[in-house]
């Protein structure tokens, strides 16, 4: 099968990757970046944990396919830390106890930014709505509820 | 995943082009949101992918003479944010607010879920409601066609492979008139419509209804209008009691559509509930008492 090249930017640096045009988003990144924060969960579009931000909006990473994000802006957690220091939400997820196993904690993270980029004092409602594709086995939601309010705190 | 080439053309012109060249084996790829599980799970043989997320040009909502026009590349994000449509369609902008999630309203596009023709997509119901017609481009011209004349039934559409669903249109909704979508969602993860029900009313001057277009979906295999209800309330006042005088119809027809299914039981007494919940909102609309907060 032939490669295609694909150029994009991803935590704010610019790349150019040569891959295989049946990879999907959430693999490139994983093996061809080493963003391992992106996770697989259903596979399906429904859980969120593949979730990474795409020009500003959060989206699957596993219904798209590699090509698609060619001239994108992407962000993955990998990116939300600048120079060793955690973003805001890291560190209220944390605080707040809102991580137990922490496999929904990226993409959990990242639909919270997508939403504070957007609209920085958002009701409760608003952040359930937002939250609403990502899904937690652990915690209930009520303490990442809390996290985000913390953080808008901040 | 299967091997296959793909494309990612920058414009219309490119794209027809691609398609006619690749038609005997070619799948397009919009949002991805149903399309990239099948290419992943299904044996889906294309051996050509044609990604048209990359025009520009077929992204857009216009209001050009009194028409709704709605480029088959906008989201569900897009839609749900336009105020026009807020303001004035009620029923498109309900049925695309309760899609699935964000990241899914970020991604799927109204040309995917007319052209996927699945029988749980929420905007084709809305769509019939609105009367409106799919406009279809190939290299070799153009078609349109009313959407109900799009789906040719089960499933299926009268694409052909050479060909995208370009536009979406129908007349902007006058002061008259009132729309409404209501989805009744059963939740396994994210919510998949189990009873879809689209509404558009038009009353005159003295609050007698003069035109009903009313559309379920996600019971049959495929959105239907229903003529009994829609003659039921033509010629009659806009109230309450009017509404509530049509509520076990709805049952019935939910009944006489799946008789056998074992949802059956579910979805007849459920329907009324939607049913309400339609008839409040377009009371609201029009500024009556009954209607919802
Ligand atoms: C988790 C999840 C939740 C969902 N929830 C809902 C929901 O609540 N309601 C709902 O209605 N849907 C839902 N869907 C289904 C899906 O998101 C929609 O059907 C969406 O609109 C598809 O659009 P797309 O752009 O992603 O299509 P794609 O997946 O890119 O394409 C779908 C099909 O349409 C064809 N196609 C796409 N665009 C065109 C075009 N312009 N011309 C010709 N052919 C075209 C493709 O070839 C393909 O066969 C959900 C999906 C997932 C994964
Ligand atoms: S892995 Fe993508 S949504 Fe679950
Ligand atoms: S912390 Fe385990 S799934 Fe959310």
């Amino acid at each position: 099968m032939e490669k295609i090249r694909v150029s994009f930017n991803l935590n704010n640096e610019d790349v150019t990757i040569e891959t295989f045009p049946n990879k999907r988003v959430v693999d490139m990144l994983r093996e061809d970046f080493g963003c391992t924060s992106v996770k697989e969960g259903c596979g399906e579009g429904e859980c969120g944990a593949c979730t990474v931000i795409r020009n500003g909006e959060p989206v699957t990473s596993c219904t798209m396919l590699a090509g698609q994000v060619a001239g994108d802006r992407i962000v993955t957690l990998e990116g939300l830390s600048k120079n060793g220091e955690l973003d805001i939400l890291q560190k209220t997820f944390m605080e707040a106890g809102a991580v137990q196993c922490g496999f929904c904690t990226p993409g959990m993270i990242l639909s919270a930014k997508a939403l504070l980029m957007k609209n920085p004092h958002p009701t409760r409602e608003e952040i359930r709505r937002a939250l609403s594709g990502n899904l937690c086995r652990c915690t209930g939601y009520t303490k990442i509820i809390k996290a985000v309010e913390m953080a808008i705190e901040e | 995943m299967k091997e296959f080439s793909f494309f990612s053309p920058g414009t219309l012109d490119e794209a027809l082009s691609l398609l006619s060249q690749h038609k005997d084996s070619v799948s397009v790829i919009a949002g991805g949101t149903d399309i990239v599980l099948e290419l992943n799970e299904r044996a889906h043989t294309a051996q050509a992918v044609v990604d048209i997320s990359k025009i520009k040009d077929l992204r857009y909502v216009k209001v050009v003479d009194g028409v709704v026009r709605i480029g088959a590349l906008s989201t569900f994000t897009d839609l749900e944010n336009d105020p026009y449509i807020r303001d004035h369609v009620k029923s498109l902008y309900s049925a695309c607010y309760y899609v699935g999630s964000p990241q899914i309203r970020n991604l799927g596009t109204i040309g995917g879920n007319v052209a996927n023709a699945s029988v749980a997509g929420d905007t084709p119901t809305a769509l019939i409601s609105l009367d409106a017609t799919v406009v279809l481009r190939s290299a070799a011209g153009k078609r349109e066609m009313k959407i109900t004349d799009f789906y040719s039934g089960a499933g299926k559409t009268q694409l052909e492979k050479d060909e995208l669903l370009t536009e979406i249109y129908f007349d902007a909704p006058t002061e008259n008139m009132a729309t409404a979508y209501t989805k009744l969602g059963k939740r396994k993860a994210l919510v998949i419509v189990v009873i879809g029900l689209a509404v558009l009313l038009e009353r005159d001057c003295n609050n007698i209804c003069s035109k009903a277009q009313v559309v379920i979906g996600a019971v049959a295999r495929y959105p239907k209008r229903l003529p009994s209800i829609e003659h039921y309330l033509v010629g009659k006042p806009i109230t309450k009691e009017t509404f509530e005088g049509c509520r076990d119809m709805f049952s019935q027809i939910v009944y006489d559509m799946i008789p056998t299914r074992a949802s059956v039981g579910y979805k007849k007494e459920s329907v009324k509930g939607v049913a309400n919940k339609t008839f409040n909102s377009i009371l609201k609309d029009f500024s009556l008492s009954g209607g919802e907060e």
